[in-house]
């Protein structure tokens, strides 16, 4: 192909913080052609998309659109120059209707001598909406009103609205129903026949094959390589995808299940369901790290959360195995259950508040004097104790959290739960963006609660971590509890990447 | 043939949809002809409790555009004032013309000195609204210490008989044409729905809100000419003093804004008419009138309440209707 | 980023005040430099008198000494015309050699009153001037403060009712005692005016709540209407939307035709007018106020109004001589009694005309001879009430000899 392409992107890196999402990928999309775009989660797929879409903005690299020189300050540029993109997350103002949020920002179209003309507005929402295929979606509704797929459609459609040149869909077809995910297909099909492209980001290598042309994979913010549609092969995707290596050293020194010993229940959780999860139960026990594993959106990360109670409205049931039922995060806490979460900076930590203050939160109730009184020293004594514990790299234990690296805010908050006297450990990604010293005294930390007969449970998106360190491994693929492992010197990331995909 | 593209709504359905608008408000008013049938009986009674909101509802219009777009700014009263004190000394010297420009133009000022501190400092629109107001507040009583406050009786014509309706009339044709009808209320609500899409959509934030400071300003300023030709008179005040006068207006824009069955333009103009009526309803029950704000904060939590937990209110009904459809 | 904002806030707080209190000592300037002026070009003839005078005094109280001072005035608001008037008064004094700062409370609550005393104290002041308009129970911590800090206090338009807080302040070596009009009585009047007018059937408009003066005065207007057989039909308390209520009260009682409001004559009475106007009642309801307005000599002309009692801006003027007379170390009033000052009654523009050319006008109603004689050394406190008691526009007029 000596075309241009219409998009061109050359050596694109990006850094989040700690840590390098892109590192110098390049690609090239040529009109007529749907390229797919995947890789794990955290391998920098979407990160690309956004960029191209001017949603972010690149470290370094280029771009060109149609041979031309392409650096789109915000998505609106992008749009106007004919890139259009479509997320996951939510798109559209639900307060106003269908019509104005296809047209907003562009209702200057529609204004003659000051005024808007909504008729005629309504008229073109409901041809744009009548175009892309959609037949029962009316422009005077207000978003509010529709469901989350038509909302998603809405969104669609408005993107449509400039018949753009390269199309970007980002895992959208994981929020539509079979409806509207043909609706898609057939649009991306059409955009192809206009000569058009579009770059299909996805995590379903099913879908992935059915409508791409090429596929390029990235893993870990690399580039790894382009498949021609006729290379497409699912396992050939899925070992390009995940292939690393483990470094063995890292994880837990014994490497088969010890079923000579008895696991006590610890936490059971039993027909647990939520928008998201799909009755699923589990039992975490005493002496054991239990692994989770999944995609991101699995549902294992609202699993972590179920289990302390936090949704008010979960069905099932969750009890500590002395028969107290886990009814909210409060309950949960006075039974000596720690959550750590994914989102550690606003789930986890009051960022603000010292060291001392987050580690001493949950155990305010045994410092405090006549059930009341908290003196300084009894304060300072025990937070210095656990940040000394876990060698927890600050000034001082006023220090706020939020001048730590992401490594020592992690350790605060084992800290704050190891202080707590926590006998059950929820661990929702715990070495997520930390860097690798860190990483081996957590699981070295894990090895030793696990050897005091503490009941751990570890989700992690990493397959390697989960591997290396779990007794017991649970795959979850969209709400449901897929298998269970247990810990084997020859389970390969292979055979739990099928329970997962 | 194009016509029916769209969805028209049907003759009854429109019956329905002003009888709900305006349910509220007579419900109201049937309190107070209960009361007395012989005092609020009579159409001039009526008449006065619309006459009453008047000013409250142009107050109110002038700080939709705002909330809408989530800037709470108490210090609409102190811009009040002090643009009802230059317009009252402007009519000394110019007559009527001197009261309606001197109101309009320094309020439009004031308004957008509000706007600009807003957009410079990015601080919450509450707080540049206390910072102003204390400035403005301070020099409407710099203002009034030096000159006569009074307004002549001729120049108070714009409040009085059929002239009122004219102004809200045209008041209401600008303020709707702006809400519903411009690119300007159409990108205002996007804005007011979700901030960050409608920035991602290539909707300019920053300008629009400023604009909504703006016109805001200009709305207050025919608010003060009300204002200042009902009362006849506007005297200074200090001491935070003016928030009060944003206070009942912001609830009848709250109500006014809950009524879903009618465009928020009009929902303001029934909120305003039923907050008015409520304090009719407190001296025809012989309380006292101050008690007037603590009934109608009152009734605005029951509303509010009701609104936003009207989902969990049908819940028990909506679940068993699901039941028997799976049935 | 947020410290930055907040400090930016704070200054804009500091500078809103800032603004507020200069131009409130330029005033005060101001209106010291007309006076000035004014007694520049004064007649010579009264200059001779003057220093006649002088020598006069100096001979008779010899222990006397005149030292010069700081009278710290404490007021709610000058953007009312009872405030401006009073603080204009407050200033009187000033020409016989001393300083008068005025500082206005921020707020009608007890702490922004302490606050405001607090500022004058430590500005300076000999003498603080106030009024107890946040309640009575300001006046103990005031009394405290003043005691502490050995600065003379007297409080104008003030009542004590309370037998504890009377014994507090009459221990208090540094009270002076009190002026006030008698509000009772004038709320009294005022009915007995209107009723003679006609009214029978009244609606009272009240500026406060909890508020002595305040209380005093309706007080006295119910005592009235009591008395004369009338009726109360209904008590406004504090509208926030005057010309509603007054509306809503007259359609809810036809048969009222008099409103009184007790305070606050432009904020009150001027949209009790348009009420009336309003509901078709214009010519029918009589209103009467208290408290000057810049309005309403049109209103009295109109017929819209009946009349305003107010203009006792000597209230402010007289308790500063007694203070001084303290300050100097002979007392006009050693047993610190209550000083009892008239309301001037309007019903007529030619009445205002008078009180702004002769009683607010650019010359105080009173000589520094006058003022100084009248705390003079062989005058009794009862002397000094007589002469407080017959201010009124024509006694000021004679006094000019116009």
């Amino acid at each position: 192909m000596d075309k241009t392409p219409i998009i061109e992107v050359k050596d694109i890196s990006k850094r989040f913080g700690n840590t390098q999402a892109l590192k110098k990928v390049s690609m090239r999309v040529h009109s007529g052609e749907v390229m797919g775009l995947i890789g794990e989660n955290g391998s920098g797929k979407s990160t690309l998309g956004s960029i191209i879409s001017g949603n972010l903005k690149a470290d370094e690299g280029s771009m060109l659109l149609h041979g031309e020189k392409y650096a789109p300050q915000n998505s609106f540029v992008a749009s106007e120059n004919g890139v259009a993109m479509i997320v996951q997350e939510q798109g559209t103002i639900e307060t106003i209707t269908v019509g104005a949020n296809i047209f907003a920002g562009r209702e200057g179209k529609f204004v003659k001598g000051g005024i808007l003309n909504r008729r005629q507005l309504n008229i073109e929402a409901l041809s744009l909406l009548e175009k892309i295929g959609v037949h029962d979606i009316r422009p005077e509704e207000l978003t509010n009103n529709l469901s989350f797929e038509d909302r998603k459609l809405v969104e669609v459609a408005r993107a449509f609205h400039r018949e753009p040149d390269l199309f970007i869909v980002d895992e959208t077809t994981t929020a539509l129903p079979q409806k509207g995910r043909e609706i898609l297909y057939s649009l991306i099909k059409k955009i192809k026949e206009m000569g058009k492209a579009v770059i299909f980001i996805t995590h379903d290598i099913d879908e992935l094959i059915m409508v791409c042309d090429k596929v390029t994979i990235l893993k870990d913010g690399s580039y790894v390589t382009e498949l021609q549609k006729s290379e497409m092969d699912p396992s050939l995707i899925k070992s390009l995808m995940v292939g690393r290596e483990i470094s063995d050293e890292y994880y837990r020194s014994d490497s088969d299940y010890d079923d000579s010993k008895e696991y006590s229940p610890a936490l059971i959780a039993k027909n647990l369901s939520t928008d998201r999860l799909k009755n699923v139960s589990l039992e975490i026990r005493n002496g054991e790290i239990l692994g989770l594993v999944g995609l991101s959106d699995c549902g294992m990360h609202e699993l972590g959360k179920a289990l302390i109670g936090y949704y008010k409205d979960l069905k099932g049931s969750v009890a500590k195995a002395n028969g107290v039922k886990i009814t909210n995060t409060n309950v949960a806490i006075k039974e000596k259950i720690a959550y750590v979460s994914k989102d550690r900076d606003s789930e986890s930590l009051l960022l603000s508040a010292s060291i001392k203050n987050n580690i001493n939160l949950p155990y305010l109730d045994s410092l405090s004097k006549f059930g009341f009184y908290i003196t300084q020293s009894s304060e300072n004594k025990h937070a210095s104790f656990w940040s000394k514990k876990l060698d927890v790299k600050c000034s001082h234990i006023s220090q706020p959290v939020l001048e730590l690296s992401g490594g020592n805010k992690q350790k605060v908050v084992l800290a704050k739960w190891l202080g707590n006297e926590s006998e059950i450990f929820i661990l929702d990604c715990p070495t997520r963006g930390i860097d690798v010293g860190v990483k081996e005294s957590i699981y070295h930390m894990l090895v030793d609660l696990k050897n005091q007969g503490k009941a751990i449970l570890m989700i992690s998106e990493e397959l390697a971590e989960i591997i290396g360190m779990s007794d017991r491994i649970l795959t979850m693929k969209d709400g449901e509890l897929t298998h269970e492992f247990l810990r084997d010197p020859d389970l390969e990331e292979s055979d739990i990447i099928k329970y997962m995909i | 043939m194009k016509t029916n593209i769209l969805r028209k709504e049907s003759i009854l359905s429109g019956i329905k949809r002003v009888i709900l608008t305006l349910l509220l408000p007579i419900l109201l008013y049937l309190v107070l002809v209960l009361t007395s049938f012989e005092k609020f009986g009579k159409f001039d009674s009526f008449i006065m409790t619309i006459n009453q909101s008047m000013v409250n509802l142009a107050i109110g219009w002038s700080m939709m555009f705002g909330i809408s777009v989530n800037l709470f700014d108490f210090s609409v009263g102190s811009r009040l004032v002090l643009a009802g004190l230059i317009g009252v000394h402007f009519s000394q010297k110019f007559g009527l013309l001197g009261l309606i420009l001197g109101c309009v133009v320094s309020s439009v000022l004031l308004g957008s000195i509000t706007g600009l501190v807003f957009s410079i400092l990015k601080v919450p629109s509450i707080i540049t609204g206390f910072a102003v107001l204390l400035i403005f507040e301070s020099l409407g009583v710099i203002l009034s210490k030096n000159m006569v406050n009074a307004i002549s009786s001729e120049h108070l014509v714009l409040a009085k008989g059929f002239n009122i309706y004219i102004l809200i009339v045209l008041l209401f044709i600008f303020v709707y044409i702006m809400y519903n009808h411009t690119k300007f209320g159409f990108q205002i609500k996007a804005i007011g729905g979700n901030e960050r899409v409608a920035t991602s959509m290539g909707i300019n934030t920053a300008k629009l809100k400023f604009l909504t400071y703006v016109l805001g300003g200009f709305l207050v300023g025919f608010a003060t000419i009300l204002y200042v030709s009902n009362a006849g008179t506007i005297q200074p005040k200090d001491g935070l003093g003016s928030m009060s006068i944003a206070f009942t207006p912001i609830m009848g824009v709250m109500l006014g804004m809950l009524i879903k069955s009618c465009n928020s333009v009009v929902g303001v103009f029934v909120g305003s008419w039923s907050i008015t009526i409520i304090g009719s309803v407190m001296v025809a029950f012989g309380w006292e009138s101050r008690l007037q704000n603590v009934i109608v904060g009152i009734f605005l939590i029951i509303v509010m309440g009701f609104q936003l937990n009207r989902d969990k209110l049908f819940k028990p009904i909506t679940t068993k209707k699901n039941i028997q459809t799976n049935n | 980023m947020k410290k930055l904002i907040s400090i930016i806030l704070i200054i804009m707080m500091i500078l809103g005040a800032v603004a507020c209190n200069s131009t409130k000592s330029n005033e005060s300037k101001e209106e010291v430099k007309e006076t000035e002026k004014k007694t520049d070009s004064d007649t010579d003839g009264e200059e001779v008198k003057e220093t006649e005078k002088k020598t006069d005094s100096d001979t008779d109280g010899e222990e006397v000494e005149r030292k010069p001072f700081k009278i710290g005035f404490s007021v709610w608001g000058t953007s009312d015309s009872h405030g401006r008037y009073v603080s204009q008064a407050a200033s009187w004094v000033e020409e016989l050699g001393g300083e008068v700062i005025v500082d206005v409370a921020q707020g009608f609550t007890i702490d922004a009153q302490v606050a405001s005393i607090e500022n004058l104290i430590q500005s300076g002041a000999d003498i603080v001037s106030f009024c107890a308009y946040s309640g009575e129970a300001v006046i103990p911590k005031i009394s405290e403060l003043a005691e502490k800090n050995e600065v003379y206090f007297v409080m104008w338009d003030t009542t004590v009712s309370d037998p504890a807080i009377q014994e507090m302040v009459d221990s208090n070596p540094y009270f002076v005692g009190t002026t006030n009009e008698g509000q009772f009585e004038a709320g009294y009047e005022t009915v007995e005016y209107l009723a003679e007018q006609g009214a029978t059937d009244f609606v009272i408009i009240k500026y406060a709540i909890g508020v002595a003066i305040c209380d005093e005065r309706v007080d006295g207007a119910s005592k009235a209407i009591d008395d004369l057989g009338l009726n109360l039909t209904y008590v406004i308390e504090v509208p926030e939307d005057t010309k509603k209520a007054v509306e809503d009260t007259l359609v809810n009682y036809p048969e009222v035709n008099a409103v009184v409001a007790v305070g606050g004559t432009a904020m009150y009475v001027t949209p009790s007018i348009q009420a009336i106007e309003s509901v078709g009642r214009k010519g029918e309801v009589l209103t009467s106020g208290f408290d000057f307005s810049d309005t309403m000599g049109a209103e009295l002309e109109a017929g819209d109004l009946s009349l305003v009692l107010g203009g006792h801006v000597v209230t402010t003027h007289f308790a500063n001589l007694m203070a001084l007379s303290a300050y100097w170390g002979d007392p006009i009033n050693p047993d610190k009694e209550q000083l009892m000052i008239p309301y001037l009654t309007v019903t007529s523009p030619e009445d205002i005309d008078n009180f702004n050319k002769y009683v607010v006008g650019d010359v105080p109603p009173y000589t520094p001879e006058e003022m100084l004689d009248s705390i003079s050394s062989d005058k009794t406190f009862d002397d000094f009430q007589k002469i407080a008691m017959e201010y009124s526009i024509e006694d000021v007029i004679s006094r000019r000899g116009e």
